[in-house]
């Protein structure tokens, strides 16, 4: 399983969700998600299957925490 | 949106990550203009992936701290022949620049390297489209589309 990893601003991965309805991601992260600010940084990890997976969206404000 | 139009790439001189190290407020500001360009979207920043590695290997980082701040690419393969380290990372600008939306581009270094970018001859006859900041005037740079960014961010509100 190819995991890879994408820094993004929240309102991108939102829109992922919304565009792309084959995109896995767990109603706790979508709820999470939902709740953040769309300029939050964050950082997302990514499967690359069929589909394509959402395993993790944490805030990441600071380079020294990433 | 939270999307700005940054008139300038960056592109990573290896060696620009020992400024960043030692100051790792660039490296945050870097994360955030990287995912908020308009033009570019999370490939604002960028640093080849041979320099990357090198980058990884001196500082003992993970890749996803470089990648956190720089996009990181491969190796166009019209410049696989390359094997000036310098003249890779020029050549490499100027291939950057010549990519539709033709956004100019800064290479961000350090003061050491500075001049040994300048007086190589693929600069030559190049005024703007590929620029080379270094110190002081780098971090300004960076310091710009920063502002840029949170005033971006907090119109919003």
């Amino acid at each position: 399983m190819t995991i890879f990893v994408e820094f993004e601003l929240a309102e991108d991965t939102k829109d992922l969700l919304v565009s792309n309805s084959d995109v896995v991601c767990s109603d706790v992260l979508k709820d999470e998600l939902e709740k953040m600010d769309d300029s939050q940084l964050v950082k997302v990890e990514y499967t690359i299957n069929s589909p394509l997976t959402i395993l993790s969206i944490i805030p990441a404000s600071d380079w020294n925490s990433v | 949106m939270v999307k700005v139009e940054f008139e300038r790439r960056f592109l990573a001189d290896p060696v620009f990550f020992d400024t960043i190290v030692a100051e790792p407020i660039l490296g945050t500001k870097l994360m955030h203009i990287k995912a908020s360009s308009k033009k570019h979207p999370k490939t604002h920043n960028v640093i080849l992936d041979v320099h990357a590695d090198k980058v990884i290997e001196k500082h003992s980082l993970s890749s996803s701290k470089v990648s956190a701040c720089f996009h990181q690419e491969s190796q166009p393969k019209e410049l696989v022949q390359e094997n000036g380290d310098i003249s890779l990372l020029i050549r490499f600008a100027i291939y950057l620049s010549s990519k539709p939306p033709y956004t100019p581009v800064t290479i961000l270094t350090t003061k050491e390297r500075e001049q040994a970018i300048l007086k190589n001859p693929h600069l030559e006859g190049i005024r703007s489209s590929v620029i080379v900041k270094s110190g002081t005037d780098a971090k300004m740079s960076i310091g710009v589309y920063f502002r840029e960014y949170t005033h971006a961010k907090n119109s919003l509100r």
